[in-house]
């Protein structure tokens, strides 16, 4: 267990607050007219009730004849969050089509007490001692069909805490004695929908380049699947290396920091032993199977990228189904290519918050040559609290696919299809003139350390250089065999230069980009603060 | 619009669904797809099977069959004057199927990549033997990659204008 939220022991991070960062008063996310006194509300209701009956009946009009729309509970707040010890947090049911107006009746697990429960309102308050436990679920059963639930998932915290930010540990990975270099790792809770069966699950990849919580089965709580039509849904997710990721989607609360996301689709990652990948994924058997701890090198992925589903209106459409072979409908042991709506998408958890939704933060301490560890931190939302500020950062937007262009001073080439990405381990670009490593990998070894200038270019015109060092990776490998963290570390991803925007015109900015930097990535479709450009795009400066 | 049918209503959803699977059953028996190596008389089989665009050009030397999805794939396929397919290229958001476009190259690429299990990054693979040069780059949503064997490139041509 290392993972800590103390933010006190993280002094960069620290070092730029001037307040924690308490989550915003939670009145704000009740509308005040739904949390006047329970008689008011009653009278209103049963107006409100039959208007919304009136309108169901009209809405299904001839295709639901005569059946009766079932009973159902939402809950406000919509989403799940966290309490510091003590606070107390106001919830309000609704209920629709119950033609009784019995409301419900709450239930809690976990710690802290319920004050004044009404049949449509009650007020959660978190204990004020030392927690034990923090995992809270408040539930909402209708009195008139105990079928119908809501719920809402809460995280308790201690004090001094802050509520969105975790920390980051560039420090080789969960596989005892096997260095996994410049990878960002952070924990997870991933729990049960609606449930207390709650696991905490460290060794996670925090990637900008990917979309949706992808975790190995193995380290997960028994979970429901997401089904499409009635079937059980399953992805693969496919890498440049002929490798894949298979496995099911399925639903869970996740938490990370005192961030909730409830009712999450997740990859889980690893097939059961019951069910054979299919021949679409793996190629008949011709791709790599990266389905495992060994083979990933971590226990998960959590993509926080520009998007806020992993495949979107490509994989919704039945007739992109085999040509994307991105999701799959399985039923016993055959799984065939399908669509899914995008609600059952895998999703980017952030976009699931109830405040910080709009992006995350990255932000590392500088490092000259190799460190055996790096910390960092994440933190949620974009403008959204005192700790996730823009400031004077310079944003650069990208094109729908992330990129944007970087030109390269030694080549005198524009790679138009640059991107900035957490989960490569090293800066990859096309330059013929420094000479490969050769063996397997496809790391740059020059002579001796050679400096790189280079200029970044966003679609928006915005500008901004950088100078690198590339040094021999053989030699910066070797004089630091226990190094996880480690800068110059650079490598080749093609040859034959690129024209016109075709060949190879990718500068991929990986985690050492990321190293001295606080760097904003704004998901597509988000509120974002006003006077910016509107999503998606990356920001950073270097102040810090 | 069929997308907003697939979404609202389960019924039509389902009816979409089974069309398309015989659609894609069809097109299955259908010539496999005009892959390194082999010959381009399949071009126009491959264009319906993906449901793509094609757009052709030449230089004399060669000509370029561009096949670009509905999804926004696109291949590209180098033929020589001799009818001949000596390189293809491809980038989108999703993988194409490489056996298709590698034919008989793809057993090479493939045990090639399962040796290197463990390397650095899983994004990237670069293979450059006698018979096969190939890089493939990619991660979610940014797929791409070129490969040519260097034994059939067209005198003039050069690995680099295979991309």
């Amino acid at each position: 267990m290392r993972m800590r939220r103390q933010s006190r022991r993280h002094d960069p991070v620290k070092a730029m607050y001037t307040e924690p960062a308490m989550p915003k008063t939670l009145d704000d996310c009740v509308p005040c007219d739904q949390i006047s006194n329970t008689r008011e509300r009653d009278s209103r209701f049963h107006v409100i009730l039959v208007l919304a009956f009136v309108i169901v009946l009209q809405a299904c009009g001839g295709s639901s004849s005569g059946s009766k729309p079932s009973i159902a509970v939402s809950l406000n707040p919509t989403a799940g969050l966290s309490l510091f010890e003590g606070q107390s947090l106001k919830v309000v049911a609704q209920v629709d089509n119950d033609a009784s107006a019995t409301g419900v009746i709450w239930s809690l697990d976990g710690d802290g007490s319920l004050l004044n429960p009404t049949s449509f309102g009650v007020t959660y308050v978190a204990p004020s001692t030392t927690i034990t436990n923090p995992n809270v679920v408040l539930t909402a059963t209708s009195l008139a069909s105990t079928e119908s639930t809501a719920y809402i998932p809460i995280t308790l915290l201690p004090p001094n805490t802050f509520a969105n930010v975790e920390l980051l540990h560039v420090d080789g990975g969960p596989i005892p004695g096997k260095i996994k270099p410049n990878t960002a790792f952070t924990s997870v809770t991933v729990c049960a929908p609606g449930k207390m069966a709650c696991n905490k699950i460290d060794g996670i990849i925090v990637d900008t380049g990917s979309v949706g919580l992808r975790i190995l089965s193995s380290a997960l709580p028994s979970l429901p699947p997401a089904t499409t039509g009635g079937a059980a849904s399953s992805e693969c997710e496919l890498y440049g290396r002929n490798s894949f990721l298979w496995g099911d989607v399925v639903l869970a609360d996740v938490k990370i920091a005192g961030e909730v996301a409830r009712s999450l689709p997740v990859h889980a990652v690893g097939t059961p032993a019951n069910l054979t990948v299919p021949t679409e994924c793996s190629d008949g058997g011709a791709r790599v199977d990266a389905s495992t701890q060994s083979a990933l090198g971590a226990n998960g992925v959590l993509g926080v990228g520009y998007q806020r589903q992993d495949c979107g209106a490509s994989c919704v459409s039945a007739g992109n189904a085999a040509s994307t072979s991105f999701y799959y409908s399985c039923s016993g042991n055959s799984c065939t290519p399908s669509a899914v709506p995008l609600s059952l998408q895998l999703t980017n958890p952030v976009t699931a918050f109830l405040i910080d939704n709009n992006g995350v933060v990255l932000q590392f301490p500088g490092l000259e040559g190799a460190a055996a560890q790096l910390d960092g931190s994440i933190t949620f939302g974009i403008d959204t609290a005192t700790n996730n500020q823009l400031g004077n950062a310079t944003i650069f937007t990208v094109d729908a696919q992330g990129r944007f262009t970087t030109s390269l001073s030694s080549t005198g080439q524009s790679l138009t299809a640059s991107v900035v990405n957490s989960g490569f381990n090293a800066l990859y670009f096309p330059d013929d003139s420094l000479p490969p490593c050769g063996g397997q990998g496809s790391f740059y070894c020059p002579p001796s350390s050679t400096t790189v200038a280079s200029m970044q270019v966003g679609v928006n015109g915005a500008q901004g250089a950088i100078q690198f060092n590339v040094e021999n990776a053989n030699t910066l490998l070797a004089n630091n065999p226990g190094a996880a963290a480690l800068s110059g570390l650079a490598g080749s991803n093609g040859t034959g230069g690129c024209s016109d925007g075709v060949g190879s015109c990718q500068f991929e900015w990986g985690l050492p980009f990321f190293y001295g930097r606080t760097v904003s990535v704004a998901i597509t479709g988000q509120t974002l603060p006003e006077g910016v450009p509107s999503a998606p795009w990356f920001a950073y400066s270097t102040k810090f | 619009m069929r997308k907003k049918c697939a979404t609202e209503n389960g019924r039509k959803y389902s009816v979409v669904f089974s069309a398309s699977a015989l659609i894609l059953l069809f097109m299955m028996a259908q010539p496999a797809l005009a892959s390194l190596g082999g010959d381009a008389a399949s071009i126009q089989a491959d264009q319906a099977r993906m449901r793509a665009t094609l757009k052709s050009t030449g230089t004399g030397t060669f000509t370029v069959h561009e096949l670009t999805t509905p999804t926004g794939v696109v291949v590209r396929q180098y033929v020589s004057s001799a009818g001949r397919v000596f390189g293809v290229a491809w980038h989108g958001p999703f993988m194409p199927s490489l056996p298709e476009l590698l034919g008989s190259y793809f057993r090479k690429f493939s045990s090639a990549s399962k040796a290197r299990r463990g390397t650095a990054t899983r994004n990237h693979f670069v293979l450059a033997d006698r018979h096969l040069v190939l890089e493939s780059a990619g991660h979610m949503l940014d797929y791409s990659g070129r490969a040519y064997d260097p034994t059939l490139l067209p005198e003039g041509v050069h690995g680099y204008d295979v991309r």
